[in-house]
């Protein structure tokens, strides 16, 4: 075997199925591994071996928009995927956003390249395709009602979605307006077509007021539900095909867990729980495998707390702090703590941090991470 | 599936050291080399295959013969080519995925790389450049240096035997 050299293209097509934290050690092998393996050739070869739905390419990046609060620029800013599994630190870029980038931007989602941006403060919502440096406003939600009368709003539920039956980019969002003239809020939701390029008729308000985004999955968004008690929860959905809700009763499987997080992996819903220490021991992700069948069900993996608590920073993680992105090939995830990013290997149940700076993700859930991929989709009506 | 009629026809295969093979041709056309050669009508002498060592080709051709005769469902023929590839060591699986990239079996290729690869996962670097016959060109420094850049991938790493 000494004698015959195995030829670069095999010893690429043997690296790019290792997992991350193996290839990332054989770089110290020699200086063509190392050079071989630092390519986006590379990590393009490597992201083909996901067998999962997920769109995950060399231009895939985690973007977030920090609040300008933090003390941050504001705008957002984006990490690339290939930098994070190959680069011993990566910097945290802005990403163009075109429109007056000094206000509070927020990342709804991300679908097929498109990302939907809403500007907190003004309550104005974007859609941008970043490769193409495309952007547009959608129209004033409140058109048609009397401006004078706005005095005060919020905004709830909201969330971006693609909807594959009509093949059109879908946002629907929730407005509580305060009114002079009436004592109680009012709550207004309209679901965006930018095919139409239209809010349309007001359509079914979903239940809850809190702001939060929707997770879209199986063509439906979805929400957590208002906690009915501390064990009992749901999730509620909006089916974008016939704008009707529905509810996903918690299952029977998941009875013991509380509070759970809500999620997107391997383009199914899942659930993510942390409790407090003395009861588990780790971070448990379930995933949807088949949507609407309650028996598919089924726990992806565990992080042992004990792999992720070390140093100070993190002896008190817990508690909605850990959010995953993204599951690499190797069933590999890719999660955050606070602005931190780590990759956990469930075969070793290894937990690694990924270096990065210039890029403070805020812990709340409302300013998470979003994964985004390049695409040529256009935002032009056609 | 087609009505059969007479006997398969039926191959010889030549190793670089000169053993002859005798597989169903539709066994060995797994090869889109060997499905080529026959295509170009070389199938009624004896087909020679000059980067592959008689121990190697003996092993693909049992490979052949199992895989081919497992009807279409990918999941057997996974769990097929699992078992096949368990026992195997190192110094085999390089020669066979050598082979397979030579005789153009992306599905060998496949399940041989990913074995490599699991065999790989758990060990050190120095296992790595011994197996692969790879000279270390870094410096003390220089290697000092990367390993720094990723120390946390060196935990859990196997002690360094030669299995």
């Amino acid at each position: 075997m000494e004698s015959e050299k195995i030829p670069e293209e095999i010893t690429i097509e043997i690296l790019s199925k290792l997992p991350v934290k193996s290839f990332l050690r054989f770089k110290c092998v020699c200086k063509s591994w190392h050079s071989l393996i630092s390519t986006k050739h590379f990590i393009k070869t490597y992201l083909k071996n996901s067998t999962n739905n997920d769109t995950l390419d060399d231009s895939t990046m985690i973007i977030a928009s920090p609040s300008r609060v933090s003390g941050s620029r504001g705008g957002v800013k984006a990490c690339s995927l290939f930098s994070l599994l190959t680069e011993p630190v990566t910097r945290g870029l802005p990403l163009d956003f075109p429109m007056n980038p000094s206000r509070d931007l927020l990342i709804v989602g991300s679908c097929n390249g498109l990302v939907c941006v809403l500007m907190v403060d003004a309550c104005r919502f974007f859609l941008w395709n970043p490769k193409k440096s495309e952007c547009k406003e959608l129209p004033d939600f409140f058109a048609g009602v009397d401006r004078t009368s706005k005095n005060r709003w919020f905004i709830g539920r909201h969330g971006f979605a693609f909807d594959e039956n009509s093949g059109d980019y879908k946002i629907y969002v929730v407005f509580r307006l305060i009114l002079n003239s009436i004592p109680s809020a009012i709550s207004v939701a309209r679901l965006y077509s930018l095919k139409a390029d239209s809010w349309g008729e007001p359509v079914p308000v979903v239940d809850g007021t809190k702001f939060e985004a929707g997770k879209f999955a199986s063509g439906k968004l979805h929400w957590r539900s208002d906690f009915r008690t501390k064990s009992k929860w749901m999730i509620v959905c909006l089916e974008l095909k016939s704008v009707t809700f529905g509810t996903v009763e918690q299952p029977s499987c998941l009875y013991n867990y509380f509070s759970p997080g809500l999620g997107v992996l391997k383009g199914s819903l899942c659930l993510y729980f942390d409790y407090p220490q003395h009861i588990a021991v780790g971070f448990d992700i379930w995933i949807w495998k088949k949507y609407g069948v309650e028996d598919s069900w089924a726990r992806l993996l565990t992080i042992p707390y004990e792999s992720v608590s070390w140093g100070p920073s993190y002896s008190t993680f817990m508690h909605d702090d850990i959010i995953p992105l993204l599951v690499l090939p190797n069933d590999e995830v890719l999660f955050t703590i606070a602005s931190d990013f780590f990759i956990y290997n469930p075969n070793d149940d290894c937990v690694g941090k990924l270096d990065t700076f210039d890029f403070d993700l805020e812990s709340a859930r409302a300013c998470e991470a979003h994964v985004y991929t390049e695409s040529l989709v256009s935002l032009a009506r056609t | 599936m087609a009505a059969e009629t007479g006997t398969p026809t039926t191959l010889t295969l030549k190793s670089n050291d000169d053993e002859l093979f005798s597989v169903a041709e539709s066994a060995a056309i797994l090869s889109v080399t060997i499905r080529n050669m026959v295509e170009d009508g070389c199938a009624g002498g004896v087909i020679p295959l000059d980067n592959v060592d008689g121990k190697t080709l003996a092993s693909v051709i049992t490979y052949m013969n199992g895989i081919s005769a497992i009807p279409a469902d990918e999941e057997k023929k996974k769990s097929y080519r699992d078992k096949f590839l368990s026992d195997k060591d190192f110094e085999t699986l390089a020669d066979m995925v050598l082979a397979a990239n030579y005789l153009n079996m992306s599905c060998l290729m496949d399940a041989v790389s990913a074995k490599i690869a699991q065999v790989m996962e758990k060990k050190s670097v120095g296992w790595v450049r011994r197996k692969f016959g790879i000279e270390n060109d870094y410096t003390p420094e220089e290697e000092a240096a990367v390993k720094e850049e990723h120390k946390w991938t060196f935990e859990g790493v196997e002690t360094d035997d030669d299995n």
